[in-house]
């Protein structure tokens, strides 16, 4: 197939995209790891790419830069966990706040700091340590306790994963719960109004405003990034506040497992375009008929709806199948050996299909508009000549989906387009690595 | 717990029914929609509210003191009447979303842009004086919402609303809490004019028709020690969508609409869309306050913080007592 062996016409500009939005993806969701975690209170600056910079509280791991969303916290199954907060957040007026961390789903023990509504707050300058026992495998949330109005708008909320006995490459203690990849998909959503009044006037001055009860949000997040930052790299240097990107990959027949955590105050229906995805568990808790059956009352969908302080476990799948042209291109280029299924196992080829022609006259360049993620090619592992400045997102030709949030205006950065809860998914060919 | 609870209740439901041949249980109320006031927690001025109360005969000569209407009750497989006498000065009714009824629309065949509309769900008792009797049979179990079904826009978020239990709840359990969300926008009540999607901005968030106070809670003893399950009925007659989280626990999801899940599910919050309701059973390992809280954040009172929508459930057990290690629920 020519698409293997022509070469990609390289210009400064792709190169350029390409360092940016280096394919950096990783199989496992970063974070922190351990039994004993030290999460500092601070303030710091988030940015996106409108040109925002806003001040929000997040939870750093210990002395490290604070983040949003906090650290991912990775603990295993059976294990006591000790989570010990530190207050550090200063306020240009009035009082400084308290703070504290609750735990949903977890019969939590406090000791120290003062007694709050919903939990043991931290006072200023002080410390309060929250001991629970990780009995049950899955995917958590973490948040202020304190004012809860304000404090997790102003971004002091974070993720929580319990791996299961059975190892790390499942999401609960059942082969259907498998997974080749994990992602995070943390969802939330900022209204700068609040953090501006907090950072000129102070927290307390918020009160007086309608802000919390009349919610504008104008910036939406994955991950704590807006899109397109979404698809940078992990601990990119110039958002060292945002040190978590959301960009999927994967290889066909690959299961990807998504962990989608509503971590603001609002509902996101995510939309994951490319299949179905099998929702598998809710909060912690898979959708079983019973001890040993696994997630047979799972289901598929196609929208993903994350609900505020509840969290979503999905499995989604891509494969060859039923798209009826051969998605590698020509015949002659490639085999497709089928399995039971029909399948190649290596490819995930759909082999009814092989040497079936793209069922379309493709239209000449002089005649499309190219978008950053067309290779050039509409074959998987495609890539093909581009008019000079064009494409370069996508530098090994894979499937492009547009992972989103259905609220279309939530896609957005402070209006404008593209922005917000807004992602890709890239489904390389099987001969990609991926890191 | 878990789909033991479900197969219970299929067999006591099953069991009453039996119990019920040639002798449906009906049950006749008569209420009364008045014009009330609702005194905010920050003492700013009373608002003007719409309410449903006991009738108590004639209309009242002054506006009374606004709570939730008094939540009705019923039994599977039987029947609801209730007699409304209309106070208001303008038309209204009742609808019970989930129940079934034979529905009289009233519709106006030209408004003022010449359509023909729906003015109300089911027949009204006129403005100040009418009256109107309404019937509900075969009865479903579970949790709903009464509420008026004349200009339900403006109605409703006036404080026409009102909670209904149709029994028997499940047998294991032991007693019962009801977390009943509204909100008061005051902007829309002097004079009173309908919700639109951009004006609605609730400044007041209330449960069970009260506004947050720090003593605020929703007591419950649970008397028997060997089946001690609290059966939780949520329902949201607001216009905003909400999350209630059980700290620290974990509930079985039995019932959404009235309508038993097929499975048991294991959760830690539900959501409350507007008009949603749900039951949800939890068994608490000790007595204590529990709190629940939305986690939509609706916890401001005008604006400030540390109020909303935040309650505590009291569970108090009548002497000191083990209870066994339940599993949390689901399945790992």
């Amino acid at each position: 197939m020519k698409s293997f062996k022509t070469a990609i016409r390289i210009n400064l500009f792709a190169i350029v995209c390409i360092l940016f939005y280096t394919i950096h993806a990783g199989a496992a969701i970063e974070g922190i790891s351990g039994t004993n975690f030290n999460l500092t209170a601070k303030n710091g600056e988030i940015s996106t790419p409108d040109g925002g910079n806003y001040l929000f509280w997040g939870f750093a791991n210990g002395n490290g830069l604070v983040q949003y969303p906090g650290p991912t916290m990775i603990v295993n199954q059976g294990q006591t966990i000790t989570v010990t907060l530190n207050n550090n957040i200063t306020v240009t007026q009035g009082a400084r706040p308290n703070v504290s961390i609750v735990f949903p789903g977890f019969n939590v023990t406090a000791v120290g700091g003062v007694d709050g509504i919903l939990t043991k707050e931290a006072v200023p300058s002080g410390t309060v340590t929250y001991s629970f026992k990780a009995e049950n495998p899955g995917t958590y949330t973490y948040y202020s306790g304190t004012d809860s109005g304000l404090q997790i708008e102003m971004g002091l909320v974070g993720t929580l994963i319990v791996r299961p006995a059975m190892g790390s490459g499942y999401a609960y203690n059942h082969a259907d719960t498998a997974f080749d990849r994990e992602f995070l998909f943390f969802l939330s959503e900022m209204d700068p109004r609040v953090h501006e009044m907090v950072e000129t006037f102070g927290p307390d001055l918020v009160d007086t405003t309608d802000y919390l009860a009349n919610y504008r949000p104008v910036v939406w997040f994955m991950n704590g990034r807006a899109a397109p930052d979404t698809m940078a790299e992990n601990d990119v240097a110039w958002l060292p506040h945002q040190p978590y990107n959301c960009f999927p990959r994967m290889h066909p027949g690959e299961k990807l497992l998504m962990r989608v955590v509503g971590g603001g105050r609002d509902i996101h229906p995510l939309h994951h375009h490319g299949n179905h995805a099998k929702v598998i568990a809710r909060e912690g808790r898979m959708l079983s008929s019973g001890p040993g059956a696994g997630p047979d009352y799972g289901y598929g969908v196609f929208t993903i709806q994350s609900q505020p302080g509840s969290t979503v476990d999905a499995i989604f799948t891509w494969t060859g199948k039923g798209i009826g042209w051969d998605i590698y291109g020509d015949a002659d280029s490639h085999t497709c050996t089928p399995g039971p299924d029909g399948l190649d196992p290596v490819s995930f080829e759909d082999c009814s299909d092989h040497g079936k022609p793209i069922p379309v006259t493709l239209p000449g360049q002089a005649e499309v508009a190219f978008g950053g993620f067309y290779s050039g090619s509409p074959f998987l592992g495609g890539v093909d000549a581009l008019p000079p400045g064009e494409g370069g997102l996508n530098p090994n030709g894979g499937f492009s989906f547009m992972w989103h949030s259905h609220t279309e205006k939530e896609m957005v950065n402070y209006d404008i387009f593209p922005g917000g809860m807004l992602t890709m998914i890239i489904i390389e060919a099987s001969t990609v690595t991926i890191d | 717990m878990g789909t033991k609870i479900l197969r219970r209740i299929k067999t006591t439901v099953l069991l009453f029914t039996g119990l019920l041949v040639g002798a449906v249980s009906a049950h006749a109320v008569n209420l009364a929609a008045v014009e009330a006031r609702w005194t905010p927690p920050d003492s700013a001025a009373p608002i003007t509210m719409w309410g449903f109360i006991a009738d108590p005969g004639s209309c009242p000569g002054s506006p009374v003191s606004w709570d939730l209407g008094p939540q009705q009750i019923g039994t599977a497989g039987g029947a609801l009447t209730i007699n409304l006498r209309n106070c208001l000065n303008e038309d209204v009714s009742l609808v019970i979303p989930g129940l079934n009824a034979t529905l009289s629309p009233v519709i106006n065949p030209s408004d003022t842009l010449g359509r023909s509309r729906a003015t109300s769900f089911a027949k009204v008792a006129t403005a100040n004086g009418g009256t109107a009797s309404y019937t509900w049979t075969n009865l479903k179990s579970g949790t709903f919402i009464y509420q008026s079904g004349a200009n339900p826009a403006k109605q409703v978020q006036m404080g026409l609303y009102g909670a209904v239990v149709i029994g028997p709840a499940p047998a294991d359990v032991a007693g019962e809490v009801m977390v009943f969300y509204s909100e008061i926008d005051p902007a829309l009540h002097s004079p009173p004019v309908a919700a639109t999607p951009l004006t609605y901005k609730p400044k007041y968030y209330l449960i069970n028709g009260e506004a947050y106070s720090p003593s605020q809670a929703v007591s419950v003893v649970s008397q028997n020690t060997s089946q001690s399950n609290i059966l939780i009925r949520f329902c949201n007659a607001g216009l905003m969508s909400h999350m209630p989280v059980i700290q620290g626990e974990y509930m079985t999801v039995l019932a959404e609409d009235g309508n038993p899940l097929p499975f048991e599910r294991q959760q830690y919050s539900v959501h409350l869309s507007p008009g949603k309701t749900y039951e949800a059973a939890w068994r608490p390992q000790k007595s204590g306050k529990y709190a629940i809280y939305d986690r939509r954040l609706s916890l401001t009172s005008d604006g400030a913080v540390g109020g909303g929508l935040l309650t505590y459930i009291d569970v108090r057990f009548p002497w000191p007592m083990f209870v066994p290690a339940m599993s949390k629920g689901g399945h790992n």
